[in-house]
């Protein structure tokens, strides 16, 4: 597997939590989530986010309204709902756990050096 | 120079290159119809057009008047290219529109290993494609696989291989979207790669020996339609007949016509189930085509187990059909005060028997124009021996003679029916026709169990009989007149 593929997995397995926490607290639209995933390089390109709304809308953790908008017609305005919200803060624990699982290992291998890698 | 026109996207217009309009109206069109497989996908369809709309809106915000195909295939590039699109939309949900798959930290590489379905090939088949599709799946030249089954048909048995070809044919779904296509060939599903499916497609002419094809099935599935439709109107009509106790269930039945005519028939299985059988047979044809001319209207096709179900199902019922041997007889009944009236007869066969006698063994001894003499009992029957339905019969025949007996006979395997006339009888059976004896009176022959269970021919004849057989001389006799005999059925 090449690295960009292994990126890629990645990207995928956050791309859900990232929404989430981009819409915490504050609705937005479609394009603004967009622009913010892409400026953390998370989607390559836009496309993804749309089957990914609609699964999320679908799953009852987000919900959206029309927005009238001055240029154009109006446009999907899309919020959490009370169960995305608790996704969300499920989410928060098991990332504050994989990342203290990782930071665990990479400092391990700092101190431990030659020495096998212990077992978790 | 190039054509422009204006297209209306949710409500505001656009000026676009004419070239331009064509790669975004695949591009549209390659993405609605991958996301029309899944649940929702309308939505994300819909919620991509948005987009697009929003970016054209910006490049006219930034001053641009037109738009052209550069600025189309860079919208393309910012929304869809990446198999991204394509795993999430697998895991939101069941559709079988995906062909990877991706489970987390073991995931398969999406460009190796993309497991093929099987589909019939429409675009290459000769017939239904179903050849082309194996040897996608199966790799393989078609041309090999065409060679090789057509040979082996024709050295072994044809028929076998065609039926198992019509089989498949039925049984495998035909790739109709792109998407089809694509996991056909195991080609990865993207956006991409469908609209260039899409351009590849366009780009061919079909050929005209389908378009024959189509229509030469098309007309006779039509034909195929009417006909089934009918019938199981029919049988449907049946059923309720039965229901309303008008046609008896049971393993006899019978129609009751009218007040003389019964149709009758026996069956090895019980009538219910004999037409539910009949109605599956011809039901399950008919509600497949009509399914199948449905899928040209947006229905989806039938999966594969719904089309081997169905396929089980009439088998059963064919099954039945065979087995089901049915002895079908029509009587003809009728009551006795009708048999006096002279109404409703109708020839059912006329001879000119002069023409048509048989002396047997002995030579006649004296002849003039219309005399006969015969020393012995002597068997006057028409050539051809009539055979007729059972039913009621009035038999004519004119003869002319003295002491001679004629007797007119309807012939059962059980016996003789005959009805006698003697010169100078005072017992008047027949009417007398100018000098002419006319046998009028109808033999009982046509009695209750010939309608059924008997014979159903009998044979008519006549037959001429002496009182006095081979003696001498004194004991002969003349016919002086032998006509015409008419056969009249009762109608």
């Amino acid at each position: 597997m090449s690295l960009e593929n292994a990126k890629s997995q990645m990207r995928k397995g956050m791309i859900e939590y990232c929404v989430l926490l981009l819409l915490k607290g504050r609705a937005a639209y479609a394009n603004d989530i967009i622009s913010q995933l892409k400026a953390a390089d998370l989607i390559v390109v836009e496309g993804t986010l749309y089957p990914l709304l609609s699964r999320l809308k679908n799953d009852g953790l987000l919900e959206y309204e029309w927005k009238e908008s001055i240029q154009g017609p109006p446009r999907k305005y899309y919020a959490l709902t009370k169960e995305g919200e608790a996704r969300l803060a499920a989410l928060d624990i098991s990332w504050t756990e994989f990342a203290h699982t990782v930071d665990l290992l990479k400092s391990r291998l700092e101190t431990d050096g030659d020495r096998m890698l212990p077992s978790l | 120079m190039k054509k422009n026109i204006t297209i209306n996207f949710f409500g505001t217009t656009y000026a676009i290159d004419e070239d331009a309009y064509e790669l975004l109206e695949r591009y549209i069109s390659s993405i609605s119809s991958y996301f029309s497989t899944q649940e929702g996908g309308e939505e994300i369809s819909e919620d991509i057009e948005r987009r697009i709309s929003e970016l054209f809106s910006e490049l006219r915000g930034n001053g641009v008047e037109s738009i052209d195909i550069t600025m189309v295939r860079d919208v393309i590039g910012r929304i869809g290219q990446v198999e991204e699109i394509v795993s999430d939309a697998s895991e939101a949900t069941e559709g079988s529109g995906s062909s990877t798959t991706s489970d987390g930290l073991g995931a398969q590489n999406e460009q190796d290993t993309i497991k093929k379905k099987l589909f019939r090939d429409t675009h290459n088949g000769v017939l239904g494609g179903v050849l082309s599709g194996l040897a996608c799946r199966f790799s393989g030249d078609v041309v090999i696989w065409r060679l090789i089954v057509t040979l082996a048909a024709l050295a072994t048995a044809v028929l076998p291989f065609v039926l198992v070809y019509i089989v498949l044919w039925i049984i495998i779904p035909e790739a109709v979207t792109e998407a089809d296509f694509l996991q056909m060939k195991g080609k990865p599903v993207t956006i991409d790669s469908i609209g260039e499916a899409v351009i590849d497609y366009k780009g061919r002419a079909l050929k005209t020996g389908t378009w024959i094809c189509k229509g030469i099935l098309a007309f006779l599935g039509g034909l195929l339609m009417i006909v089934l439709g009918v019938s199981v109107i029919g049988i449907l009509i049946v059923l309720v007949l039965l229901a309303y106790g008008w046609v008896q269930n049971g393993n006899m039945f019978e129609f009751v016509l009218s007040d003389r005519e019964i149709v009758s028939a026996g069956a090895t299985v019980p009538f219910l189930w004999l037409m539910v059988a009949v109605l599956v047979f011809l039901g399950i044809p008919f509600y497949c085509i009509l399914h199948h001319m449905l899928t040209y209207f947006k229905v989806s096709p039938m999966s594969i187990r719904q089309r081997i179900a169905w396929m089980v199902l009439w088998l059963v019922s064919l099954l039945v059909l065979v087995c089901a041997s049915v002895d079908f007889s029509v009587r003809m009944e009728k009551s006795a005060r009708s048999y006096y009236t002279y109404n409703n007869w109708t020839w059912a066969h006329k001879a000119y028997l002069a023409g048509c006698l048989d002396f047997g063994n002995d030579s006649i001894m004296n002849s003039s124009r219309d005399k006969f003499h015969f020393a012995k009992e002597v068997r006057i029957s028409d050539r051809n021996s009539r055979r007729v339905l059972p039913g009621w019969y009035r038999l004519k025949v004119g003869a002319y003679s003295d002491k001679a007996v004629i007797e007119a006979y309807v012939q059962t395997c059980d016996s003789v029916y005959r009805s006698t006339v003697q010169w100078g009888t005072s017992e008047k059976v027949l009417d007398k026709e100018g000098g002419h004896f006319t046998l009028c009176g109808l033999p009982k022959a046509v009695v209750d169990s010939v309608f059924v269970k008997a014979p159903q021919d009998v044979e008519f004849g006549l037959r001429m009989v002496s009182d006095t057989v081979g003696s001498n001389s004194h004991k002969r006799f003349y016919i002086m007149y032998f006509g015409d005999y008419e056969l009249e059925k009762l109608d």
